[in-house]
């Protein structure tokens, strides 16, 4: 990696590892949404499943900002954050099939993913919970002294929560080395923004008043949200207190499941909306700019992906054939 | 034996357990005051100042900081001045601490958070300044429901808790917290879902926990002068409940 230059953290073109490596990222999580949506509708997944397709430049460009012994919770569309910390296709598909070997053992379903070994500590439906739980390990971390970060991805609807300004105000006050990480993308299952909060209302504008630092970057530009991820870390990892970075990005498919809206004449947005977010599609964008940069060609690129989509297809069948959890460990962990 | 109030034994307890272990931190409003949550946690805040520590009006968010700190192999205890406040920790108390082991497949680790929520029933504090929300928190899997009655099963619930891999709710009763009772010095934990035979009895039982204990004892006293023979029993804990010491 280059030294960082002014704008922290941006990755230059003539860095093509990194322009490479954060394509791979974004291919493995773009095709691991699509292949399980696609595989969803043989309804053998019996678990209400939020599709992050579209998102996936917000995943990558954090994670790859964090350590490994960074850790992050996610919200209800969790995928694209666990598999970006470095969860694997295979045991996210066997959680989504209930198989044993799921990363939660079948039991927590598309919402409640674990994996402790890369840093990915919890996902969870309810609005909130995620920003409250990463306060709680910033805190842990300062207690300790550890110099490790805790962050906490979440929508705009986060921001309509109580628990969201409680935590706001308690990392603010106990300088807590906390990233938060606001992914806008404008809707709360089928509700706009424009219906759910005062008229140009700007969630980074209010969390500034608590004195927190807050960055903003385009979440369909994986180097963006890469520069401003490591903008934040530096600011964590030196000053120690918390990061509000929001980043604009978009979903393809419907709130929960594996269709896109107008395929079941959803009208709470239009099919023009969609299709123009889909021509700012941050895996497009990624390509175009590693053509740019001369860091790789069509071809290889073409193969890149290839590989990606096999790997990926044999991890979901690997998945699918495993056995289920055995009915007489059904109580484990209740007490 | 040595006689202990029923807040000298929680602060005994506190004080044991966060010497022999450094990953406890006491938090919660006015815990570090002079008057130390009615003098239950201010010899922890003198001797442990970087673990004691204040913590602003947001029960909401922080029964999930407790988590997120938990996951991250501390140990959290949240004191409630008034249990009327859980309410606010609800969502995530009931949806992420008490499911935590089950719904990650026990992959995401333990989340040994500790609450103390007192009832401040008495002196007329009023319809939200009374209640005592056990019945409603015993419903739900994943959680223990503790309800000392003694200077002696404080200390020694606050121990279990304290030493134990999941979270724990203690409903502590502000008229309990000077009555005096025998304390062991020793650091030793009751286990949790094991009742107290209080007074054997051959004609009825009552089964009676926190300040009901007490009034169970001065009923079965009148009843004795009448020829009743009362058992009492106290549970300690609500959930998990020793119902074979009920039904025995």
């Amino acid at each position: 990696m280059p030294p960082d230059t002014q704008p922290t953290g941006t990755v230059t073109p003539e860095d093509h590892d990194t322009l490479l490596r954060l394509h791979g990222e974004l291919l493995r999580v773009r095709h691991a949404e699509l292949a399980l949506a696609e595989r969803y509708k043989q309804q053998e997944m019996r678990t209400p499943t939020h599709f992050g397709v579209g998102q996936e430049a917000v995943a990558v460009g954090v994670c790859a900002a964090l350590e490994k012994t960074d850790v992050a919770y996610s919200h209800h569309r969790s995928h694209n954050h666990f598999l970006a910390k470095g969860g694997s296709v295979y045991r996210l598909a066997a959680e989504l099939f209930g198989r044993e070997t799921g990363c939660s053992r079948g039991r927590g379903g598309s919402v409640h993913l674990t994996d402790l070994s890369c840093g990915f500590v919890a996902s969870s439906a309810i609005l909130g919970e995620a920003m409250s739980a990463a306060t709680g390990s910033a805190l842990a971390f300062r207690l300790g002294g550890e110099k490790r970060i805790a962050t906490a991805f979440f929508g705009d609807a986060v921001a309509e929560e109580g628990a969201f300004y409680e935590c706001l105000s308690y990392s603010a006050l106990k300088k807590l080395p906390v990233l938060y990480v606001c992914e806008n993308n404008g809707y709360a299952t089928e509700s706009p923004l424009s219906i759910r909060q005062p008229e140009g209302a700007d969630i980074s504008a209010r969390v500034a008043s608590f004195g927190i630092k807050t960055i903003k970057a385009d979440g369909n530009d994986v180097l963006a949200v890469l520069a401003a991820a490591r903008e934040a870390v530096a600011h964590l990892r030196t000053e120690g207190t918390p990061v509000f970075l929001e980043c604009a990005t978009y979903r393809w498919l419907e709130h929960v499941g594996p269709f896109f809206d107008h395929e079941l004449n959803r009208t709470y947005r239009t099919e023009e909306e969609v299709t123009g977010w889909q021509e700012k599609c941050p895996v497009a964008k990624s390509r175009a700019a590693i053509l740019e940069a001369g860091a790789a060609d069509e071809a290889t690129l073409d193969a890149m992906q290839a590989d990606v989509q096999a790997a990926i297809l044999a991890d979901i069948e690997k998945a699918y054939g495993d056995p289920w959890p055995d009915p007489q460990q059904l109580f484990d962990n209740i007490y | 034996m040595r006689v202990l109030k029923y807040k000298e034994a929680i602060s005994e307890a506190t004080v044991q357990a966060m010497k022999a272990d450094d990953s406890i931190f006491v938090t919660g409003h006015a815990v570090d005051y002079p008057s130390g949550i009615f003098g239950s946690t201010s010899a922890a805040a003198e001797l442990f100042p970087d673990r004691v520590f204040d913590c602003p009006s947001m029960e909401n968010a922080f029964a999930g900081i407790a988590v997120g700190a938990a996951a991250m192999g501390r140990r959290p205890v949240f004191v409630y001045p008034r249990a009327d406040f859980m309410f606010l920790s609800f969502d995530n108390l009931l949806n992420l601490a008490c499911k935590w082991r089950y719904m990650y497949g026990g992959n995401a680790g333990h989340v040994p958070i500790v609450l103390r929520a007192i009832v401040g029933k008495g002196w007329g504090q009023g319809a939200t300044h009374s209640q005592s929300p056990h019945a409603t928190l015993a419903h739900f899997p994943g959680l223990t429901v503790a309800m000392p009655a003694s200077p002696a099963d404080a200390k020694g619930l606050l121990l279990s808790a304290l030493t134990g891999d999941h979270p724990v709710v203690l409903f502590e009763h502000r008229a309990l917290y000077d009555r005096e009772g025998e304390v062991g010095e020793a650091m030793e934990p009751i286990p949790f879902g094991k009742a107290r035979i209080v007074r054997e009895g051959s004609d009825l039982t009552i089964v009676a926990t926190s300040l009901m204990v007490g009034e169970a004892v001065t009923a079965a006293e009148e009843l004795a002068s009448r020829g009743v023979s009362v058992e009492i029993i106290d549970p300690r804990t609500i959930r998990p409940l020793d119902e074979a010491a009920i039904l025995a």
